[in-house]
């Protein structure tokens, strides 16, 4: 994972590099913070139960991070363009190896402009790993309508097709997922709310192992808000989102029912033209039915960023 | 239907929880592809026949 992590860096740089058009985007982050989660670690005992394993049950320390991400854009023939994106990122703690988390993903799409809005059309391929094990690999197809206000307010709709394929250990949670989703912007360049931003979506998870209890559908809507102060930007946010499967899950854990609410506030101070300090603060609280899906989660990071 | 599969996979999805779900502003700021979100750039075509481009983040499928 660690190489793929790496080439995905390296096709982040040549993405960045190959034209250097304003289009170009190419951007490094290093952040270093803290992490708590309550979720429970589950064993299973030699005569087959479920048991949830007493003093480890919380996932708490130190986290650092590095992520680079590379997109570019090439105007093709008329309203037509081409552009490539590249993301890597990797997450580590010293404390506990489960809070490790490792990302890449490359991403396609071609782009018809029409006016102030556009149709686009990208398939992505995402690899994730958890704990340094590989995880998910997840290719998908997007289709959106996205357009973009004078003043920078923003309306776009997306339907995604995808599907997961998984590691050895966790095949049966390979699954098809479709979604729908959307976004809505607003700007107030001169008010004390500069800009109000809400989104949703739902989404129809289907397993691809026959397992109806790994099968779920869920909704999801955020609202954020952006405004200046002490000289950074600064945005909040909070995210509802339910979830529901459809069958009982085995050792009779009964049928799965999500509850998610995340709020975070993150503020960025600019230190140079290429150079910012972010720093952010997140909490969430997944309520379940069955209790052992339960997490609370606490974050706070302190990042540097440079762009190009 | 492989039992301690099963657990297993119980035992990622929590895990999961606490590390693929991430809010938007993050991913606005951050591009957190990793936390379940993604962005993608609208380009918008000025009068004077420049290229402005808007940054559009969503959470993931």
């Amino acid at each position: 994972m660690r190489r793929l992590i790496a080439a995905c860096a390296a096709l982040a740089c040549a993405t960045a590099v190959t034209a250097a058009g304003d289009s170009a985007r190419f951007d490094v982050e290093a952040g270093a913070g803290r992490e708590d989660s309550s979720s429970p670690l589950l064993r299973l005992s030699e005569d087959g139960a479920l048991v949830q394993i007493v003093g480890l049950s919380r996932l708490a320390g130190p986290v650092g991070r590095l992520a680079v991400d590379a997109s570019n854009d090439w105007a093709l023939t008329g309203p037509l363009r081409l552009s490539l994106t590249a993301h890597g990122e990797t997450r580590w703690s010293p404390s506990s190896r489960s809070l490790n988390l490792g990302a890449a993903l490359a991403e396609a799409g071609l782009r018809w402009q029409m006016g102030t809005g556009s149709i686009g059309v990208s398939p992505s391929l995402l690899l994730l790993s958890v704990a340094n094990r590989p995880f998910r690999a997840a290719d998908s197809i997007r289709f959106d309508w996205s357009e973009v206000d004078v003043d920078g307010g923003m309306r776009a709709l997306r339907v995604e097709s995808g599907r997961y394929r998984h590691a050895a250990e966790y095949l049966d949670l390979d699954a098809d997922v479709r979604s729908i989703s959307g976004n809505r912007r607003w700007k107030f360049p001169v008010a004390a709310i500069e800009s109000i931003e809400i989104a949703a979506g739902v989404r129809n998870e289907r397993n691809r192992r026959s397992l109806p209890d790994l099968s779920n559908r869920g909704a999801h809507a955020s609202v954020e808000l952006g405004w200046k102060l002490a000289g950074g930007d600064w945005t909040a946010n909070a995210l509802w989102q339910v979830s529901r499967f459809r069958a009982p899950g085995p050792d009779g854990l009964g049928v799965r029912r999500d509850r998610f609410l995340a709020l975070d506030v993150t503020a960025e101070w600019p230190l140079s033209q290429r150079l910012a300090l972010r720093t952010s603060l997140a909490t969430s609280d997944n309520r379940s039915q069955p209790a052992i899906y339960n997490n609370r989660r606490h974050a706070v990071d302190i990042a540097l960023v440079a762009r190009w | 239907m492989k039992l301690a599969s099963r657990i297993a996979s119980a035992a990622a999805i929590v895990l999961l929880v606490a590390a693929a779900v991430q809010s938007p502003v993050q991913a606005r700021s951050s591009t957190n592809i990793g936390h379940g979100t993604t962005c993608y750039n609208v380009p918008t075509t000025n009068p004077d026949g420049s290229i402005t481009w808007t940054r559009v983040c969503f959470k993931r499928a």
